[in-house]
Formats: C-alpha cells, structure tokens, sequence
C-alpha cells in the first residue's frame, strides 16, 4: 500500500469522550521552574483552549518529545499531569479531545474556557510534575 | 523625602537621637498605642522601591520577594518555548509599587506586616502576585497595559470564602490584605 494512502487511513481520527478518571499531561518550559517561581501563568488558552494531551494516547515521555517537531529540546521541558475531572470541576472548563492530525498528534485535547484568575489559582493546585527538568526520560 | 518612624507612647526619645531631627511641635499620629512621627532628613535605606511618605522599612521577606522579582525582566519574549511576551519594568513596577503601598497602608492601619507574595510570571507580559498562606490563598494579576484594572481572586481552597473581582491600580485596596490575613 502506497505510504500516502496508508497515512489517511491512519489519521482518520474521530474526537473522542474522555473519561473522568483519565489524565491530561502538559509540557512546562524549564524557566517557569526558576526558583521560588510559581506557574499559576503557565494555565492559559492558546487561541481557543489550553493544549494537553489525552494520557489514553500518550505517555509522558511523549508529550515531552513532541518538540522536536517545533525544533525544540526536549531537555528543555518537564511534564505536569492533570486528572480529568478535577479540570472539569473548574468552573467554565470542559476538556475536549481535538487530534492534531497535521501534526500527527493522536492525544491533543483542548481546555476550553476563559482562564482567569479563579481558573489559574485552581489549575495550579490541582497538577503534579511527572517528568521534572532533570529527569532523563 | 520625609520618612514616617513610630515608637511607642510615652517612651522616652529626644528629638536628636539618631539620624532623626523632628519637626517642632508636631502632633503625631496615634494608631493603635503606637505614635507616629515625621522625619525631616533623608533617610537611607536598602529598599529603593520606598514610596512617597510610605517609607517604613519593609519586612526582610517582602524585600526578598521584591528583589527576587527582578528575575522576570531577564525573561525575554519567548522564554517558555511557547512564544510567551517577556516583562517590562513597567509592569513589574506597578506590581511592586501596589504591593508595597498596600503592605504599608496594612501595616499602618493594623501594625501588622502582611505575608510576603510569590511576585511571578503572569500570562502574556502580565505578572501574578500569589500567596499561598495556611488557611486562604490570593491570586492578584497586574496587566501589562496601565490603563486595565488588575483582577483577583481568592479562597480557602474549598472553595468557601470566595473574594473576586477588578481593583484600580491607582487605588489602595489594603481591604484585600485584610481579607487575607484573617
């Protein structure tokens, strides 16, 4: 089978519903660790949602090496992890599944909803770091 | 530049001792058993962010919180990977200046110095001022453009004792610190 056609029949990716239970991971630049730096900042839309991906499609170590595609160092990345329904128990928020298949990203999942104060305070209490900056996976 | 000193009433201090000279026949102000008087010569201090007739010395944690904010004007556009805008001095100033105004204010009104917030890097070239105390956490953001008011937020983290809003930088709000600290 020509690699093209193959392509399409592979990327024919449907959004999907996520489950509660389910966890969304998220790239953090190294400097918004600087010390004594909190990343209430970090939690912002980038045009209409807040770019994560769906753990049910990826791992960790593969959030964190997407970059390369941008052309940017991994090492420069950690990952932080967000359940499911604790995002949408953050008032305005919904979490929707949007693969990327330009970028042949299965997992992408958008966080829409206004990021405001309220919603940035919240978000920074609710995520944990599952690869620090040091880590080499 | 007039400074604001305080002792305590009744204590016994000449007018000479220190650094000081006193303005003559100065009715001092009285806030909470303490009295307030005016120095009339320049006063040298570490903190260069003083404000006005605000220049009580800072406490050393908030001076740290200040001059570790100065870590964000190195941040130049694009400093997380994600096309992020860096800080300008003119923002971070007005965090500052609204943080030690109302710091002062507090302290003035209440001889209580509030807790010293995380000053750190707000979405598109806006800084956050963030405190994370046992029992209630406070989210302030300062825009990068001076005409917008700054938003906050805070709670107890259960969501219980919620304070929201828009505060007009040119203002002092130390009711929010109130609420903070209580």
């Amino acid at each position: 089978m020509d690699s093209n056609v193959a392509d399409e029949v592979t990327l024919n990716w449907q959004p999907e519903n996520i489950p509660d239970t389910d966890f969304l991971y998220m790239r953090v630049h190294k400097n918004w660790f600087q010390p004594k730096q909190n990343i209430t900042g970090l939690f912002k839309n980038h045009g209409e949602g807040m770019s994560t991906d769906w753990s049910y499609y990826a791992t960790p170590k593969e959030t964190k090496e997407r970059v390369i595609r941008f052309g940017k160092s991994p090492e420069d990345f950690a990952v932080i992890k967000m359940l499911v329904a604790e995002v949408r128990a953050i008032e305005e928020q919904t979490v929707e599944h949007t693969p990327d298949i330009p970028n042949r990203n299965r997992a992408h999942t958008d966080v829409l909803g206004e990021k405001d104060v309220e919603a940035r305070l919240k978000f920074s209490r609710i995520f944990d770091v599952v690869i620090k900056i040091e880590d080499p996976n | 530049m007039a400074i604001e000193i305080f002792k305590r009433k009744n204590e016994s201090w000449h007018k000479d001792e220190g650094r000081a000279t006193w303005l003559e026949d100065e009715k001092p102000k009285k806030i909470k058993g303490f009295e307030f008087y005016t120095y009339v010569e320049f006063c040298k201090t570490e903190s260069s962010y003083r404000q006005n007739d605000a220049s009580v010395e800072l406490t050393s944690e908030l001076k740290e919180s200040i001059e570790s904010s100065k870590q964000l004007l190195k941040l130049g556009d694009d400093w997380d990977g994600e096309g992020s805008l860096g800080y300008s001095e003119s923002t971070l100033n007005r965090a500052i200046k609204f943080l030690t105004d109302n710091a002062v204010q507090f302290w003035k009104d209440n001889a209580v110095w509030v807790s010293a917030p995380e000053i750190c890097p707000g979405p598109d070239g806006s800084i956050d001022l963030l405190w994370k105390l046992a029992d209630r956490e406070l989210l302030i953001n300062i825009p990068i453009d001076e005409n917008e008011p700054a938003s906050y937020y805070g709670d107890d983290s259960k969501n219980n004792n919620i304070t929201k809003g828009k505060l007009n930088l040119s203002e002092k709000h130390q009711w929010i610190l109130m609420w903070l600290m209580k």
